[in-house]
């Protein structure tokens, strides 16, 4: 049974390939366009990774984290940011939020595969 | 300074307070406007406001100072003709803010749209290559699968044995078929040394039926004693006819003989003779073809290897591809940062707009007075909200210059 991946980011063509590039590698794939989009769609269904963007509008991508981590369903699954932010300091706010990991865009597909491959499997 | 107000003469302090209200906005506004949105608009509006200013205080300074009510007029006409140019540069200001607000968000619009067809492309590609790479693989491994298909290496050494060995026995015959000939000429010969002999025995016979006759002469010449030996003459001369008879039956059936080795002869040279290069022509013909289809097959596998490669190189290229695509949501995130700038603009030229209505509007020196004094708070007010508005778009979220895959941090 394929692992369900749920890819959270409200630019369009970042999902598109986000997408395609997790599909391929076999991954079910579960898009939402915002945090709050991502937050519901993570609560009416069982994800095995969570891969959000930061900033984003209605709800940004720390805040869609703590709001999974306070769901005991995903006190643990792997959530991993996508952003574009690269500073230590968003960093910092992002593990203390309770990622696990922080990936700079532009993402290279194939590390990105094998990011994902590390933390799911 | 000659500014009038209901018939008191402006103060300098006073002027000197729309001038220092005046500068405190322009430069708040010059803070305001970071590199990026310092478009030529902008700067444009800016160096009019200055202007607009320079040439309102000269206008104060220079004016005449005839009756105190006519350089209240002249003044107050002054002061609505300067804020009316300063209202009319603000709408402006505001209005060209609200065309480059209008063309950041057809610019995003445009890329999104651009961008999101040319990532589908990019996808559709890909699919295929994978496609073809599967084909090529399939390929590939039709022809190792021993058990689908024979090794055709296998087969042709097979079928090149075969026929060498089909040559080889042909050559055999044909070399048994000389010694078949060279054996029925030695027949032939025996068969005309046995008729040699049949020749002496009829001459035996010829001689024996002489003798006998004699014989037979000479017992009728002894009359009744020679009776006896007439007999045996007649013996004699009867077994000399049974012996030619005889004689002439072995020769005829000789004859015979002699007649099927001559056929034999003939059907043995004829096999013998029977052309060798055809076979050998074929056996070179079905080597040849063996090779180049052995050549032809392992030109295939080195095609289809080729093939998964060049798949791979594509594979490579389409991913650097989506690594380069990702740019629009960059240029999106950087455009949506501009909006913000744009809003805060806009905001700081209304403001200018209210300022030069009040400052047009006052119609008496306490009005004045309190209408500066606004303009003072105002002032106060605007840089403050300038300074938070700043805030708001001090953090820019793109940081990227370049599009070199960004980094991987698992915590």
């Amino acid at each position: 049974m394929a692992k369900t991946i749920l890819a959270v980011d409200d630019s369009a063509s970042i999902r598109q390939m986000v997408s395609f590039t997790l599909k391929s590698a076999g991954y079910d794939v579960v898009e939402a366009v915002d945090g709050q989009d991502g937050l519901d769609k993570a609560k009416s269904r069982s994800v095995n990774l969570v891969l959000t963007d930061q900033n984003m509008p209605r709800m940004d991508g720390l805040t869609l984290i703590k709001n999974l981590r306070a769901t005991p369903q995903y006190a643990s699954t792997p959530i991993l940011m996508l952003t574009t932010e690269s500073s230590d300091a968003m960093k910092a706010q992002g593990r203390a939020a309770g990622a696990t990991g922080w990936l700079v865009k532009p993402f290279d597909p194939q590390k990105l595969i094998e990011v994902v491959r590390k933390v799911i499997g | 300074m000659a500014l009038q107000v209901d018939g008191a003469p402006m103060s300098p302090g006073k002027t000197g307070l729309i001038g220092i209200g005046w500068s405190l906005l322009v430069l708040a506004v010059l803070v305001a406007v970071e590199p990026a949105a310092r478009s030529g608009a902008v700067i444009f509006a800016l160096i009019v406001l200055v202007v607009g200013w320079l040439i309102a205080t000269s206008f104060f300074s220079s004016a005449p100072t005839p009756s105190s009510v006519q350089a209240d007029s002249s003044d107050r006409l002054v002061i609505e003709h300067s804020s009316d140019a300063i209202v009319r540069i603000s709408d402006e200001f505001s209005v060209q803010i609200r065309e480059m607000r209008g063309e950041v968000t057809r610019a995003q619009s445009i890329f999104s749209d651009a961008i999101g067809s040319l990532i589908g492309s990019f996808n559709h590609m890909n699919e295929q290559i994978h496609r073809q790479q599967q084909l090529g693989m399939q390929v590939v491994a039709g022809a190792a699968d021993n058990s689908a298909s024979p090794d055709f290496h296998q087969f042709a050494s097979k079928t090149s044995e075969t026929l060498r060995q089909f040559v080889d026995s042909v050559i055999e015959n044909s070399r048994v078929a000389m010694t078949l000939v060279e054996m029925t000429d030695r027949m032939t010969n025996q068969m005309r040394d046995v008729r040699g002999m049949l020749g002496e025995i009829e001459g035996i016979a010829k001689q024996t039926n002489l003798l006998a006759l004699n014989a037979a002469i000479e017992a009728a010449r002894a009359g009744e004693a020679g009776r006896g030996f007439a007999v045996v003459a007649d013996e004699v001369r009867d077994l000399s006819g049974r012996t030619n008879h005889f004689s002439h039956q072995i020769r005829g059936s000789l004859g015979s003989i002699q007649t099927t080795i001559e056929e034999t002869e003939q059907a043995i040279n004829k096999m013998a003779a029977q052309d060798m290069t055809f076979a050998l022509t074929s056996k070179s013909d079905v080597e040849k073809a063996m090779v180049d289809i052995e050549g032809m097959n392992e030109r295939t596998g080195q095609a289809v290897l080729e093939l998964n490669q060049i798949a791979d190189e594509v594979e490579g290229a389409v991913n650097q591809a989506i690594v380069s695509l990702q740019f629009q949501d960059m240029v999106t995130q950087l455009l949506g940062h501009v909006s913000r700038r744009l809003d805060l603009l806009e905001e700081v030229a209304g403001d200018e707009s209210k300022m030069a209505n009040t400052l047009r509007d006052c119609r008496d020196p306490a009005a004045t007075l309190r209408a500066l004094e606004d303009i003072r708070q105002h002032i106060e007010q605007v840089s403050e909200k300038l300074a938070a508005l700043k805030q708001g778009v001090q953090h820019n979220p793109v940081a990227q210059t370049g599009f070199a895959s960004g980094d991987v941090e698992l915590f």
